[in-house]
């Protein structure tokens, strides 16, 4: 088995950035969840003043 | 008699061999029932493939070149399971993202590992995306690095993902105490209104095309699956990519994948690294979900049950069930699985942007 400690090495870049990249999306994704909740209660709300 | 025996003649013990593993896929899928959908047509293809000049090859090759090569088949498949998944408990559980996120730790964990045991940088990230517990994203990654073990990840990815309910207890109990296990958490499902299930699919779509485009197809494919389900009006539509869509396609993608699996790129020794560290995949998924949930615990008020952590794999519904079973086991009385399945579902979502992260990542160097 050939063991190559310098691509390893190299590799722990992608690690630290890939798993980070992900938490970043998340977050975007996150707030835009919360941002949508408002704005469809907003909507929601709208709606049923004119109904009323 | 020649023409009927002279095949008999280029009969290998690797064949023989391929032969076995191809019976003992159909053994697990009949009799144990693990991914019957794909191990069973992978079996027989693998059988059928593995004999002397067999015309299956040709047949196969075709079929892999118009569905697999081109990765429309994963791509399908993806509008089938979006069309499956209720975001619903993630929706009223925004921050359950976050485990989705955690949990994927073991895909980067992994692609260290590979590249540490001589693997290229392709195969590596190809390898490493057996961590995100979903049998589509592992063969788009793998297709699109042009990886050489295709055949063998696919194998991996599926095995494992039917492994979880053995693979996940272990992990979590190596990592937490009873009392963790046991720790309740309250459900207090958020409102979720019909506008904001329609437009999650179409946000979820832009911000992943925008952040990681390669990620694009992976994504749009599966939330467009997920908008058929939400916007009440294709309901029709909806049932068939649950159904037939989602069915046909796990039918041809399986026979299609056995036709990688002849025995001379299949029995190598990388096959078994790639088992071996498709394993590591899974495993450390589980760890980073659970030591987040831990690390969440430091700061919150209210504990959360470290092990909705380990939901965040993928392996959609299943690891949910699993972990759900776990509390339950601890505690009679303690109810986490609607938790469980927002991390689960979250997991689905943080597994395909990570498909779409390596790709960013690694495509431009391959």
């Amino acid at each position: 088995m050939l063991i190559n400690v310098n691509a390893f090495i190299a590799s722990l870049r992608y690690m630290v950035e890939g798993w980070l990249g992900i938490f970043v999306v998340m977050g975007i994704i996150i707030a835009c969840i919360y941002g949508l909740n408002r704005f469809s209660d907003k909507l929601e709300e709208k709606a049923g003043k004119k109904e009323s | 008699m020649t023409q009927i025996f002279g095949n008999f003649a280029d009969l290998t013990v690797q064949m023989v061999i391929m032969w076995i593993i191809g019976g003992v896929m159909i053994y697990l899928a009949i009799k144990k029932e693990m991914e019957p959908t794909l191990l069973l047509p992978m079996g027989f293809g693998c059988i059928l493939c593995n004999m002397p000049n067999s015309g299956m090859v040709h047949t196969l090759q075709i079929l892999f070149q118009a569905g697999v090569d081109n990765e429309l088949f994963p791509l399908l498949l993806f509008i089938g399971i979006g069309a499956m998944i209720d975001f619903g408990p993630l929706l009223a559980d925004p921050k359950l993202l976050l485990f989705g996120a955690a949990a994927q730790f073991g895909i980067f964990f992994t692609l260290s590992m590979a590249s540490l045991f001589g693997f290229e940088l392709r195969d590596a990230a190809s390898i490493a995306i057996i961590g995100a517990a979903d049998g589509p994203t592992s063969i788009f990654v793998a297709q699109t690095l042009k990886s050489n073990y295709t055949a063998a990840i696919i194998v991996a990815a599926y095995s494992y993902m039917a492994l979880v309910p053995i693979v996940q207890p272990f992990c979590i109990r190596l990592v937490t105490t009873k009392e963790e296990r046991a720790i309740r958490m309250e459900y207090t499902p958020g409102k979720i209104t019909k506008t904001t299930r329609i437009l999650f699919p179409i946000v979820v779509s832009a911000i992943a095309s925008l952040v990681a485009p390669d990620s694009a197809a992976l994504v749009g494919f599966l939330m467009f699956g997920n908008l058929l389900r939400e916007c009440g009006v294709l309901r029709s539509l909806s049932e068939c990519a649950q159904n037939t869509l989602a069915n046909l396609i796990s039918l041809l993608l399986g026979l299609t994948v056995a036709v990688r699996m002849q025995a001379d790129s299949f029995l190598v020794p990388q096959t078994l690294m790639i088992l071996g560290l498709g394993l590591i995949a899974f495993m450390f998924d589980t760890f980073g979900g659970v030591f987040f949930g831990k690390f969440i615990n430091l700061f919150a008020k209210k504990k959360i049950n470290p092990m909705i952590g380990a939901a965040g794999i993928s392996a959609f519904p299943m690891s949910s069930r699993v972990i759900a079973k776990m509390a339950r086991d601890e505690d009679p009385y303690n109810f986490i699985l609607m938790q469980a399945a927002g991390a689960n579902v979250a997991g689905q979502v943080a597994s395909v942007i990570a498909g779409g992260l390596v790709l960013a990542m690694i495509g431009p160097l391959v």
